[in-house]
């Protein structure tokens, strides 16, 4: 049987031994050696099936080991549009700023069987998609298109009991704003995109959002609330005031800022009329831009305290200093008068209590047109403040810096600058000399420190505290005191430019104050734009409405920024020590 | 010999199939299970944001403010004043005591008079 075997082919001898014991009963059974076919083709079926029966175990060892892939593409969906932004929040941790849920409603018109239909049914419960043009978009043959984005619960529900094949809903972030207008222009806006259209919340974007967003890493994972320094309170009790103060004094806008002069913090800024966040197109109307950052202005008697520092730095001019105000200044078919008229020679702190634009700008050319140029440089008067909101204006200077600009710029005339601008460089005259860039964001005062340029000394800083102070006690700043805290400060009121000319009807009004005087830590500014006369008073100057607005702002932050009072015989102490 | 452990073999695939088949269910559900609970997680998640915008809605200075001022016959809510803020220095010293404490088995001064303590 072996040999008969063996005869069949040379090859036959290297097949298993089975298969030769197999081959050989078939050949015993009966002559059916030429039906086995040959024993190299026999070969060649079993190797094809190993190889088949091996890929399938390899394949399934393969996928016995792979990871399980998400149950549904629609989770890819839904992550695509899941765009989200950190929440912001202020110094507290209250919220500013959050993402909340929202459903949105689309279309895929290539699934939609009867368009009439659908848009019959969808227009019963969202009317404005009963359209035309929305009939057009819905009969075309695209795959994808959003029927209206961010609707309510309800009306989702809605539409989903309405059963319409094609029709189907995304969760998208909604950007929500539970303060609505409180901090409006410092907060800004983000789009339906979730995307930081203004304020803070296009400055946060630049910081690297934006690009998370685009390459799809900035999904629902919680990212970490973003830290302002404002102090929602604060801010709070700043709007309320100035409303309150827009009010009274029947003007047509108020900005209130409140600066830490140790580390620039942005405590609070208030710029009215504002708008709400959550409305969007209110914005972009032009009388609720933010006049605190955007708005330049000429600042009026407020800047003779950046005079008078300038005269003090330069060492010719000191506080027993004598400049003649008797009668006012022709120059260049201008005169310059004084609006509190004393017709006899001032010393310095009389110049700043009587506001005397012939005193300050006799003063200023006494000690030099370029010294003048070059300290208004150095506060930061001439240049765009550096912050983080992307809303800041450069201020308007003159076209040439003649002895006219200078004496008027002295007062605070004929040189435009942001309120901002203003009180970061008064916040320099009182915190003993150093200028700090402001910033909507936590700062130490160590890290404040590496930031800080000194711009004047701490003696003439003293001294500008004096002078602050004294002006609050016997002067025009008399309505900004509140007891317990020894605020000082400085009133401007500045005749607005109507067509081409100053008109003395309409004004704008400043009170640039910091509190406590004896260690100013805070710095406010109130500037009211067009105030009348209060019921049954007479005139409408910084010191009947500006400085009063400050009084009452500081009474009620005063306690929540810890500030502690102290009552040494408080309402009529000057500083002794400058 | 062969047919025996044939056997053996065939009962082994049997049960090892059916232990595989029951795994690979409840591994199923257990994934099942694990997809519920997350799903249940994000809805607590959003739940929890919305209500934190609610709770920081309904906290707004400025709505407090107006409730205050529309109900304050009842709250009787005034501003804080200055002169109401002092530090523990300014307190006045407590009063002297002037009743002795005779009670105090090991207390008292040899005279039996009134002590300060």
């Amino acid at each position: 049987m072996s040999l008969a075997a063996s005869d069949f082919s040379p090859l036959a001898a290297k097949a298993p031994s089975r298969a030769k014991d197999a081959r050989a009963s078939a050949v015993a059974s009966g002559s059916m050696a030429e039906d086995a076919g040959s024993p190299a083709r026999v070969v060649v079926v079993m190797a094809a099936f190993a190889l088949i029966y091996g890929l399938i175990a390899l394949r399934l060892v393969d996928l016995g080991l792979s990871e399980e892939t998400p149950a549904s593409a629609y989770i890819g969906a839904q992550q695509a549009i899941l765009a989200s932004r950190p929440d912001l929040v202020d110094r507290n941790g209250e919220l500013l700023a959050t993402d909340i849920k929202a459903p949105s409603v689309y279309a895929e018109p290539r699934k939609i069987v009867d368009v009439d239909e659908a848009i019959d049914k969808l227009s019963s419960v969202l009317p404005e998609l009963g359209s035309d043009a929305m009939r057009k978009r819905l009969e075309s043959n695209a795959g994808f298109i959003w029927l209206k984005r961010e609707i309510t619960p309800l009306q989702r529900e809605a539409i989903h009991r309405l059963g319409i094949p094609g029709i189907g809903f995304l969760t998208e972030n909604r950007r929500f704003y539970p303060g609505g207008p409180t901090a409006g222009h410092i907060v800004g806006i983000a789009n339906v995109d979730e995307q930081g259209i203004a304020g803070l919340e296009k400055y946060i974007d630049g910081q690297g959002i934006a690009d998370l967003q685009r390459f799809g890493f900035a999904t629902d994972q919680a990212l970490k609330p973003v830290k302002l320094s404002m102090d929602l309170r604060v801010q709070h009790v700043v709007r309320d005031e100035l409303t309150k103060a827009m009010e009274r004094y029947r003007a047509i806008a108020t900005i209130g800022i409140i600066l830490n002069v140790h580390t620039g913090e942005v405590m609070a800024m208030s710029s009215l009329p504002d708008y709400d966040p959550n409305d969007p197109a209110e914005a972009l109307k032009p009388e609720n831009l933010n006049r605190a950052t955007v708005g330049v202005y000429e600042m009026g008697s407020v800047f003779k305290s950046f005079s008078i520092a300038m005269g003090l730095d330069s060492g010719k001019v000191t506080l027993d200093s004598t400049f003649d105000a008797t009668t006012p200044i022709r120059i260049g078919g201008f005169t310059i008068h004084d609006f509190h008229g004393t017709r006899r020679v001032l010393s310095i702190p009389e110049i700043f209590l009587h506001s005397s634009n012939i005193g300050t700008a006799k003063m200023t050319i006494a000690v030099g047109i370029d010294r003048q140029q070059e300290f208004f440089k150095r506060i930061g008067l001439l240049d765009k403040v550096d912050t983080e909101l992307p809303e800041v204006a450069a201020p308007l200077l003159p076209r040439k810096w003649s002895e006219i600009t200078a004496m008027t710029a002295s007062y605070g005339h004929g040189l435009s600058v942001s309120p901002m601008q203003t009180a970061v460089a008064g916040a320099a005259l009182v915190n003993g000399g150093l200028l700090i860039e402001p910033t909507f964001f936590p700062r130490t005062e160590a890290d404040a420190a590496k930031v800080a340029k000194r711009v004047i000394s701490k003696r003439v800083s003293d001294m500008m505290r004096y002078l602050f102070r004294l002006n609050a006690v016997e002067g025009s700043g008399r309505n900004a005191r509140v007891a317990g805290y020894m605020v000082g400060g400085k009133t401007g009121t500045a005749d607005k430019v109507v067509n081409g000319r100053y008109a003395h009807d309409k004004r704008r009004n400043s009170f640039l104050a910091a509190f406590p005087m004896d260690d100013p830590q805070y710095l406010v500014l109130v500037t009211i734009d067009e105030p009348k006369p209060e019921e049954g008073k007479i005139y409408a100057t910084a010191g009947m409405n500006a400085a009063p607005t400050v009084s009452r702002i500081i009474a009620r932050v005063a306690p929540m920024l810890g500030v502690a009072p102290h009552f040494t015989g408080d309402s009529d102490t000057t500083l002794v020590s400058y | 010999m062969f047919r025996i452990l044939n056997i053996v073999l065939i009962f082994a695939v049997v049960i090892g199939a059916a232990v595989v088949f029951n795994m690979k269910h409840d591994a199923e559900n257990a994934a099942e299970r694990v997809a519920r609970l997350q799903r249940a997680i994000d809805q607590e998640e959003e739940k929890i944001d919305l209500l934190k915008a609610e709770w920081s809605v309904l906290n707004q200075p400025a709505r407090l403010q107006g409730l205050v001022e529309r109900y304050n016959a009842y709250l009787q809510l005034e501003p804080l004043d200055a002169k109401q803020i002092a530090s523990i220095d300014d307190l006045p010293t407590k009063p002297i005591d002037f009743t002795p404490f005779n009670a105090d088995p090991l207390g008292g001064y040899a005279s039996g008079g009134a002590v300060i303590r």
